[in-house]
């Protein structure tokens, strides 16, 4: 399993995905040229992930503002995928099957005692880097705003200060890093 | 089945769980007191002093049976009590770590994650039937109301008093030592014909049934018996009623 840091190249891929009752494939390749938010959760029909999926298919416009796709993946399969997809109500953003489990493993978010993804977020850059990347335990919902939030400070291309928001200034020295 | 048949079916399960207690008093009462009544007359050869000792026995017997099952019993509900409570704060505090626990549960038993995500939405709906079934498929955690120490206690001692008023029977009738002959007879039909009412509830053969309770309750008596000859052998001086 990989470590990935900041600033390293996003490992490659290519899935199958489910998106609005179309199966179609999706590659690290394809996003080149727009920026990228990858979030991973462990498994469809569980009671912790729903509000996550939903939130960031709520976003899917918003991130779409910033140039950014979002895709979810898990480990489940395509029929899976089709039915929570259903079962939420329809999503907004593609679910990518890896049930071969290479991108988690790929990506370093294989939780080797479930043989589930941790729950991981990251933004790839439009060439391909990694700019941000977080894990947090189960138990804990990512938040779909700062997400946004931070992928809003990465496109500025700008020191932006801590508590940062869109709107506030950045690069001047005298602000507190 | 009808469903009255079922709910009659549940109650036969309820009162059948009680098995337990009726063959563990009724052997005890058995191989105890034909024992001690063996004992009792071939040192005394009295009458009078072989079902005083029985009727005794029998009593005293029975209580510390149905007491030894009240406190059992209770001690064993106290700790389920404790634990369905554990349960329940846990699913109250961590309410979507019991969703999980017990959506892993029911695909542990072979449904699939979707059907298993359907069913614990369908009882979240209602907490009390969501509570029940987490406690059950989670935790293993059953049905209390089988557990009823009285009962329990009732049960113990009344087969005690059945098992042990069978060997004291034949020296109210007869006395002597066909009473003791009679009596070893009646003890040793009367396992077997537990074992057979076993086998019948248990819906297994009546004979083999029977054929198994004797051999294990009468092999446990000789047991008995041949430990009071070894213990004979060792301290010489002591002499077991012939």
């Amino acid at each position: 399993m990989n470590l990935l840091r900041i600033g390293d190249n996003a490992p490659d891929f290519k899935v199958n995905g489910f998106l609005r009752g179309q199966i179609s494939e999706y590659s690290l390749g394809a996003s080149k040229g727009k920026w990228l938010v990858l979030f991973f959760y462990p498994a469809d029909f569980t009671f912790i992930c729903p509000s996550e999926v939903t939130g960031f298919s709520r976003a899917v416009k918003e991130f779409a503002a910033e140039e950014a796709l979002v895709w979810g993946v898990s480990v489940d399969s395509l029929d899976s995928h089709k039915s929570w997809s259903a079962e939420l109500g329809g999503l907004e953003c593609p679910l990518l099957s890896d049930e071969a489990k290479l991108i988690c493993d790929r990506y370093g978010v294989l939780d080797n005692n479930t043989g589930v993804a941790l729950r991981a977020t990251f933004i790839i850059n439009p060439a391909g880097i990694i700019s941000y990347q977080v894990v947090s335990h189960v138990n804990v919902g990512r938040s779909v705003e700062e997400t946004l939030r931070v992928l809003k400070a990465l496109r500025t291309e700008r020191l932006c200060p801590s508590d940062w928001k869109p709107g506030d200034a950045t690069g001047d020295l005298a602000l507190k890093y | 089945m009808s469903l009255d048949a079922i709910q009659q079916k549940k109650q036969i399960i309820e009162s059948r769980s009680r098995i337990r207690e009726f063959v563990f008093g009724i052997q005890d009462g058995l191989i105890s007191t034909v024992g001690l009544l063996a004992g009792v007359q071939s040192a005394t050869e009295n009458n009078v002093v072989v079902i005083v000792t029985g009727l005794t026995a029998m009593f005293s017997g029975a209580i510390s049976m149905a007491t030894g099952s009240y406190l059992s019993s209770g001690a064993q509900k106290d700790i389920f009590d404790k634990e369905l409570g554990d349960a329940e704060k846990l699913a109250e505090s961590e309410p979507y770590i019991a969703a999980e626990g017990l959506l892993k549960a029911l695909g542990e038993e072979g449904l699939s994650k979707e059907q298993s995500y359907r069913m614990v939405k369908v009882l979240l709906a209602e907490r009390n039937v969501f509570m029940r079934t987490f406690q059950e498929k989670v935790f293993g955690l059953g049905s209390a109301e089988i557990n009823q120490p009285v009962r329990a206690a009732l049960v113990m001692g009344l087969s005690f008093i059945v098992g042990a008023i069978i060997p004291i029977v034949p020296f109210i009738a007869l006395g002597g030592v066909a009473a003791l002959y009679l009596s070893v007879f009646l003890s040793a039909a009367t396992l077997f014909f537990v074992g057979a009412f076993k086998g019948y509830l248990a819906g297994q053969s009546m004979m083999v049934a029977g054929a198994k309770f004797f051999v294990v309750a009468v092999s446990a008596a000789g047991l008995g018996y041949l430990i009071g000859l070894v213990v004979q052998w060792f301290f010489p001086g002591i002499s077991i009623p012939a």
